[in-house]
């Protein structure tokens, strides 16, 4: 019986591993279950962070996993007759036990600082782009300054859910929040911010390539929290300068629209 | 046994076929006990059940919006002029095909709040302020359109892509073109129906002459009238007023001749004009003036403290119960309750320092709302009828002599004023307070 519960238990780690390596391969059967597409520019560094922690927490879970089954099997029940021996403990048992965990959750701590740092806390000297982002019960209300690169101007460009930048610059994302948590995520650049209400959160971050990313909320905030999304446009800086002249147009329209277009009714 | 069991779960809860199952739609109850007191008259339960049935043939249930009985009948909705295409993506329970296509779009997306009657009174209204619309009145406040008239279908896409800020409405943007013109679809098929159900009880309690049809088909033909819109030459016929359905899809579809033509600006209103400034002053003087009188309302500091009258009701059947004791109100309203409707609020002016404009902050959207008021609260218009030429302000004077309209080029400083206001800080206001003359003092302390 103990052999069988051993051999279970061993298929533990083998699957894991297996889970794993399978995944990251990307293509087989469990492909785009890895990580989303990174386009950015500093997401890299919490990629390989990631990479690293896992190695580490990996060996040390194959090598708990097969110590665990060594035990199951050296120790059954089947094959051991001899009464149970109690003992004091071992003093120097325990001391490595301890100081061992402890150097490699020290090392992991000191790893990471500069990560952290990089990617939260030092802000890039001379920031491209400035973008509010305000989170709201279930989107995310965006404000561009304006030509004249203030804030709280009149001619503030107001729009929502829709958010453009421009391709390798260094963009700076005032996040708010207008009621509840919410949480400023962009999978495709490893970008994630609790959206604070009071707070005015500063996040930055640099994307290299064209496209259309997702905007996810990742704090729960309500019954819409699933469905709080956005798109994160990337375009060249021409574009986006002419995409957001248009924006600025229309929001100090004078004019009614249906001068322009015929509707098209039923 | 597992599998019996697992069988016997699934088929209890209900995978019929698509007409067995479904929500159904809600009868107005609060309209017919409304009605009711207006006419004095009363309504019979079986009367009820012939009013739900005629309104079951001509739009069918939520989940088949179209000819619930299915035989030879031709599609009374596509007579109409609804595009019943659009309308079955949006109804019916919500799942997606393989190839990606999506359905049962309204109740995805809209029902929680907006009912599946699209009374505004589903299972989250009651926690939101304020209340989401209640289409089955065919009253919609921000549109481009004059007055009562219908908004257009420009307005309704707006509305979806922008969302209403200030309000739990989000915006539905990312949702592809064809799913948004088909919830446009729905709205309207939902507000068609409540218009619809709300003159058959007044019909029922005026003249009764709908009792005593044959068949479904002869209720539903008569509702509808039969009679296809000829819109081939870009204009439709205006249809007979028996012809309830085709007459409500008439006003939608007529909704464009009520839109409000905008004077073009003046310069200064612009604000990237250097004289921007002025627009704002002049725009200022307007808003204490006597012939906008926005500030009766809207409160000499613009917070929308500044009501001179008693509050508003937000519901039409709430207005109608003041005057009566506060027990006898009380007793009504918990009636009006029980019959599925929410609970009455003050229809309380908007706060014009917040910065937020639900109905959108373009200048030409504030332009709109200052020209023909809101559709269904106390804010009146300034601006004339762009189809007859008669002004609301017209109609409001109080006879003194002596007091200027506003003109529609003046309701441009009045925009740059208002859109001023968020960015200039209470405490510390840009010139000090207006004075107001004493002729105005009366009126408005000591309310």
């Amino acid at each position: 019986m103990g052999k069988f519960w051993a051999i279970l238990f061993l298929l533990v780690p083998i699957l894991g591993v297996g889970l794993f390596v399978v995944a990251a391969d990307g293509t087989g059967w469990l492909m785009r279950h890895w990580f989303p597409e990174d386009v950015s520019e500093y997401g890299h560094r919490i990629d390989e962070l990631f990479m690293v922690i896992l190695w580490l927490t990996g060996a040390v879970f194959v090598a708990t996993e097969l110590c665990l089954v060594w035990f199951m099997l050296r120790y059954d029940r089947a094959k051991n007759t001899e009464p149970v021996k109690f003992t004091h403990g071992s003093h120097t048992l325990e001391v490595v036990w301890t100081v061992l965990p402890a150097a490699t959750l020290l090392f992991i701590a000191i790893y990471q600082m500069n990560v952290w740092a990089d990617t939260k806390v030092r802000e890039p000297m001379v920031p491209g782009l400035t973008v509010e982002v305000t989170g709201r019960q279930f989107e995310w209300r965006l404000r561009y300054p304006g030509e004249d690169g203030k804030f709280d101007t009149p001619d503030d460009i107001y729009h929502v859910n829709d958010l453009h930048i421009p391709v390798g610059e260094d963009i700076l994302v005032k996040l708010k929040s207008q009621d509840v948590l919410h949480s400023f995520f962009l999978p495709n650049l490893r970008v994630k911010q609790d959206a604070v209400p009071g707070m005015e959160i500063p996040v930055w971050f640099k994307a290299k390539k064209n496209g259309a990313y997702d905007i996810v909320c990742a704090e729960l905030c309500g019954w819409g929290h699933y469905k709080m999304r956005g798109r994160l446009t990337v375009q060249s800086k021409p574009d986006f300068e002419k995409w957001l002249k248009e924006l600025r147009v229309e929001g100090q329209r004078t004019q009614s629209e249906a001068t322009e277009d015929s509707e098209t009714e039923e | 046994m597992f599998v019996a069991l697992t069988g016997a779960v699934m088929v209890a809860s209900g995978c019929g076929d698509a007409n067995s199952g479904g929500p159904p739609f809600v009868a107005n109850l609060v309209d017919v006990r409304f009605q009711q007191r207006e006419t004095g008259g009363e309504i019979t339960p079986e009367q009820e059940q012939e009013i739900a049935n005629i309104l079951m043939a001509t739009f069918g249930t939520p989940d088949n919006p179209d000819n619930p009985f299915p035989g030879e009948s031709e599609s009374f909705l596509a007579r109409a002029g609804f595009d019943v295409a659009k309308l079955k993506i949006s109804a019916g329970a919500v799942h997606s095909t393989e190839d990606g296509r999506n359905f049962g779009l309204y109740r995805k997306h809209c029902v929680h709040c907006h009912g599946i009657t699209g009374d505004g009174a589903g299972p989250t209204a009651a926690f939101l302020n304020p209340y989401p619309r209640d289409y089955r009145h065919g009253r919609f406040k921000f549109k481009s359109t004059y007055g009562p008239a219908k908004p257009t279908h420009a307005d309704l896409k707006r509305v979806l892509m922008e969302g209403a800020p200030g309000t739990s409405m989000p915006s539905f943007r990312l949702l592809p073109d064809n799913e948004l013109e088909s919830l446009i679809e729905y709205v309207k098929y939902l507000s068609v129906r409540g218009e619809t159900e709300a003159r058959l009880i007044y019909a029922y309690l005026t003249d009764g002459e709908f009792g005593g049809m044959e068949s479904l088909d002869e209720l539903a033909e008569t509702v509808t009238g039969g009679l296809p819109l000829t819109i081939d030459d870009g204009v439709a016929e205006d249809p007979d007023y028996e012809n309830t359905v085709a007459s409500l899809m008439y006003s939608w579809y007529s909704a464009k001749e009520s839109l409000i033509k905008p004077v073009e600006a003046p310069a200064i209103a612009d604000v990237e004009n250097e004289n921007h400034q002025q627009s704002i002053d002049l725009g200022r003087e307007l808003f204490y003036g006597k012939a906008a009188n926005c500030f009766s309302c809207h409160g000499d500091s613009a917070q929308g403290d500044g009501q001179a009258s008693d509050y508003n009701f937000r519901f039409q059947w709430r207005k109608s119960l003041t005057g009566l004791r506060e027990a006898e109100v009380d007793k009504l309203v918990a009636e009006y309750r029980h019959d599925g409707a929410l609970k009455p609020r003050h229809a309380i002016p908007r706060n014009l320092r917040q910065g937020i404009f639900r109905g959108g902050r373009r200048p030409i959207d504030i332009y709109y709302r200052i020209y023909s008021g809101i559709n269904g609260t106390p804010m009146p218009g300034l601006g004339a009828d762009p189809q007859s030429g008669a002004s609301a302000a017209d109609a409001s004077a109080e006879g003194e002599g002596g007091v200027k309209k506003v003109t529609p080029e003046e309701i441009w400083h009045l925009v740059s004023y208002v859109k001023s206001l968020h960015l200039e800080p209470l405490s510390k206001p840009a010139r000090p307070p207006v004075e107001l003359g004493e002729s105005d003092v009366e009126s408005n302390l000591g309310r």
